[in-house]
């Protein structure tokens, strides 16, 4: 187990490696001076050599690069362009907005989710049924940061029950400000998992072992949450796992709308600022979070699916 | 439970239609100039005169949603189809020829895969720099790995059938059977799969054009009428509203017409 | 009193293309300890049959229209759902067709024997665990206490088999219904398995039903058998009888079909055509349009089931 874990968190190396020099080259190519961007159209000449000896701009490509990755392995990403802040320092205060936006989101998405899902799933075609099919088609079609932006107009706006932006100063604060951007990312997930969880355990209910269970003695309730259910989380969680990653991106989108001072809010400054370095270090906070996910999304198959066995 | 599908297919199909009807001939049907601006008109709701209001420059709201659409459109179904093409044969060829052609390209697109799409869309074009071909080439390359990973598994199927190995025998060439028979076996799935993702797409555009990647103001697109209406919500939230309830439309209409080509072609799986 | 009375059930399927009658007006009984063979081709309802005896068809599509089934006095079709599960499992076990698909893969089968133990003989967690690992070291497998801890998925298809059995046995049950318990098996296993449910019957007296399209498989392991043809009984005898004096034209036409040794003949004689499909039943007897012996009635009304000597009862016009 703990060598399947090293041996995955391995194989993570590649991965990140591959991240790295995409996102390198690609904003070499990006359009525009980062010099220019970062002092302004009348820069002296001299400020901005300056400004590119500082962060090694002049050095040729592949030494820059080497020294990129060099850095990146050792998580150390350098300072911004811009205000020449460290970017650890920026990911440190950005992250925890970022973190326990996607996990709210994601228990939303569970708490709401599984039970609606397998409810559906018993109770097919009927009154809940038709709900969850309306409640499916309007999360699958709302985009996430205009169903934000709805949610911030009613209760922040008019009813005025949450605050309207930023992050919130104090656990208590912090956590008021969480809901919003929480119920936006978490229903989405909801609709999702609700749909996942009732094809899985239609699926399910059809096999023969559930007609053993049955042929036992076992009551209908006891059949379906626990002969049926467990098998129907072993789709349910690989495809958790894939929308975890969405809901992570969703972030991104969420942030912007709420102001939060998450990852996602500090990725898309960069970007308009052509920060080079934050952006590449946002890139890759985001592709360790991708590995990470799907290890652990293995991880949970394998503690539900006696038949994975971790090689 | 055969007329509400095709209820829906007619609704979704009807819908999409119309919005692509609207889109391209906004510039005969939208009452204003999308880009006139009237600093005596600006931020008013709902009018006789500006049915869905205006903006903050005074412009007409009605009009930038029609116009909007053109390049919300344009992007969410161009790209996906540019993406087809290229990860259809991408797939094909995998799955037709495996060994190491196989491998790679599997490899390849099950690394993009473990991105979700709105991440390697941010991506792209960040590292494009925002404009409207870097949207279409960011959308594009977020899809690809999906239509490879499709169209090879449905190759692989096809591949086994005995009337393959049956033309292999009678001299045809790879490229002819590739053509000839396999494409035509795989193009059910992968109809339903585009009109999907052409919903997954025109989401993708209006998140990047809401996070400034996508077409540049001032020409209207649904996502950056809603990022320039985050700048006044309180006081003018009509014009962010009406952006994203056409989107929400959009969406809606062709993930319609896809789960009904769905259970169309596979009545086994329908809900 | 017998252990078990089957009175004209009718089992429907309601499908999109119409109404099935998939089991019609079918009855048999059974006496405690003695075994019933139920026979007959795929699609001829013993399945359904059988699954109706606890009520474990698939609703919907299929549904018991009429009839009864009364085990022990009473009546299973319009029993309460905690009187039918008290049954299931417990006085009534089921084996299975295939083992690869019924049993639950999360699950070790430890688990899963204990589970019904537990479930009707209130047993703590540990009693149960005891008893089935009892069952398994009954039904034949070595080294029960490991293999109860495994999952099916690590056991070959022959070890599942001897595992289902062993969960419908593991209270004790009156009677044991066999669904085909070894068509999805090796030859060998077979051979196997059929072994097992003889010295098994042998040891515990347990009333068993069994259900096969193989003649061979219950010559010397069923006191009576029962005939079925797309839904219909045909005939009803007892086991040495219905070899040595088949009397319906299609129970002959099923015998024929057996490969003996004893003839020396070579070629496997079979019965011309094939079951009409269900939703294109003919009219008067089902197997008229098979039938050397077919006459003018047969086309217009059923035949009913008659005594035709020796213990044996036939629905066939040509024997009346």
């Amino acid at each position: 187990m703990i060598g399947y874990i090293l041996r995955r968190l391995l194989e993570v190396i590649p991965t990140v490696l591959l991240v790295l020099t995409l996102v390198f080259f690609a904003l070499r190519i990006m359009p525009g001076d980062p010099a220019i961007a970062a002092l302004g159209e009348f820069a002296t000449p001299d400020a901005i050599a300056r400004f590119r000896e500082k962060l090694g701009l002049n050095q040729p490509l592949y030494m820059q690069y080497f020294g990129f990755i060099a850095q990146s392995l050792t998580a150390d990403f350098g300072t911004s362009m811009n205000n020449g802040a460290p970017i650890g320092d920026l990911l440190g205060q950005a992250l925890p907005y970022t973190i326990s936006l996607a996990l709210a989101a994601t228990s939303i998405g569970i708490v709401i989710g599984l039970p609606l899902g397998a409810m559906t799933a018993v109770h097919r075609d009927g009154k809940l049924d038709a709900f969850g099919r309306l409640f499916a088609l309007i999360g699958f079609s709302l985009p996430d940061f205009y169903f934000g932006i709805l949610l911030l107009l009613v209760f922040s706006l008019h009813l005025d029950w949450f605050p309207m932006l930023g992050g919130g100063k104090g656990f208590f604060d912090q956590l008021h400000h969480l809901v919003l951007p929480a119920i936006t990312l978490g229903l989405v997930m909801a609709a999702f998992t609700m749909r996942l969880t009732r094809s899985s355990l239609l699926e399910v209910l059809k096999r023969d072992y559930v007609r053993t269970a049955r042929g036992k003695g076992v009551a209908e309730r006891w059949v379906i949450f626990k002969h049926a259910l467990r098998n129907a989380l072993i789709p349910v969680t690989t495809g958790m796992g894939i929308y975890l990653l969405t809901t992570l991106s969703g972030t991104i989108t969420v942030e912007l709308v709420f102001s939060r001072p998450g990852l996602g809010t500090l990725l898309i400054g960069g970007v308009s600022a052509r920060d080079y370095t934050l952006v590449q270090a946002g890139l890759v906070v985001f592709a360790f979070f991708v590995v990470v996910v799907n290890l652990l999304t293995d991880l949970l198959c394998a503690a539900i699916d006696p038949r994975i066995t971790l090689r | 439970m055969n007329v509400p599908i095709n209820k829906l297919t007619m609704i979704g199909t009807g819908l999409s239609a119309l919005l692509i009807l609207l889109a391209a001939f906004s510039p005969w049907l939208a009452p204003l100039d999308p880009l006139d601006q009237s600093f005596i008109a600006a931020n008013q709701g709902p009018t006789a005169e500006h049915w869905f209001g205006t903006d903050s420059f005074g412009r007409d709201v009605l009009s930038r949603v029609l116009f909007g659409g053109r390049i919300s459109l344009a992007i969410g179904i161009l790209a996906p189809v540019l993406s087809a093409l290229a990860g259809v044969w991408a797939g094909m060829l995998a799955g037709y020829l495996g060994g190491w052609t196989d491998r790679v390209l599997s490899r390849a697109s099950d690394l993009l895969m473990s991105f979700p799409t709105l991440l390697l869309g941010v991506m792209i074009a960040a590292a494009l720099g925002p404009s409207f071909q870097s949207a279409v080439i960011a959308i594009a390359v977020a899809l690809f790995p999906r239509f490879v990973r499709l169209s090879r598994s449905a190759t692989q199927v096809v591949r086994r059938e005995p009337f393959i190995d049956a033309s292999i025998a009678a001299g045809r060439g790879h490229l002819s059977i590739m053509l000839h028979h396999v494409l035509p076996n795989i193009a059910g799935p992968l109809v339903v799969a585009l009109s999907l993702w052409i919903a997954t797409a025109i989401r993708l555009e209006a998140a990047l054009s809401f996070l400034g990647l996508g077409a540049q103001p001032p020409t209207p697109s649904w996502g950056n009428m809603i990022r320039d209406g985050m700048s006044d919500l309180v006081g003018d939230p009509w014009p962010a509203a009406f952006a994203g309830a056409a989107i929400t439309l959009a969406v809606l209409a062709f993930n319609m017409v896809g789960d009904a080509l769905r259970d169309l072609l596979d009545p086994e799986t329908a809900a | 009193m017998s252990l078990l009375e089957v009175t004209d059930l009718a089992v429907h399927l309601f499908t999109n293309r119409g109404v099935v009658r998939a089991v019609d007006g079918v009855s048999f009984s059974l006496d405690a300890g003695r075994s019933l063979g139920i026979v007959g081709e795929s699609g001829c309802g013993k399945t359904m049959t059988a699954l109706s005896l606890m009520r474990l068809i698939p609703e919907p599509p299929a549904r018991i229209v009429s009839g009864s089934i009364r085990f022990d006095g009473e009546d299973v079709v319009t029993m309460s759902s905690p009187r039918l599960r008290a049954l299931r499992g417990n006085q009534i076990g089921m084996i299975y067709q295939d083992p690869m698909t019924s049993l639950n893969p999360v699950f070790t089968v430890g688990e899963q024997i204990a589970e019904a133990v537990r479930l009707h003989r209130h047993d703590t967690r540990n009693a149960a665990w005891a008893r089935a690992v009892e069952v398994l070291r009954l039904v034949g497998i070595p080294d029960p206490d490991r293999v109860a801890s495994a999952y099916p998925h690590q056991l070959s298809g022959g070890m599942r088999q001897r595992v289902v059995i062993g969960m419908a046995l593991a209270c004790d049950p009156k009677l044991l219904v066999a669904d085909e318990p070894t068509t999805a098996l090796d030859v060998t296993i077979q051979a196997q398995i059929l072994e097992l449910l003889r010295r098994l019957q042998g040891e515990l007296g347990t009333g068993i039903i069994l259900i096969t399209h193989d003649l061979g498989v219950i010559a010397d392991l069923v006191d009576d058998v029962v005939v079925m043809y797309a839904g219909k009984l045909v005939e009803h005898a007892p086991v040495r009888r219905l070899f040595a004096a088949p009397r319906h034209p299609y129970t002959q036409g099923l015998l024929r079909s057996v490969p003996s040794l004893e003839t020396r003949e070579h070629r496997l004689l079979t019965i011309d055509g094939t079951v009409p499909p269900a939703h294109a039943m003919p009219n008067g007897c089902r197997f008229n349009p098979r039938c050397a012996l077919v006459r003018d009635i047969c086309h217009e009304q059923e035949p009913p089931l008659v005594d035709a000597g020796g213990g044996t009862q036939v629905a066939c016009w040509a024997l009346t």
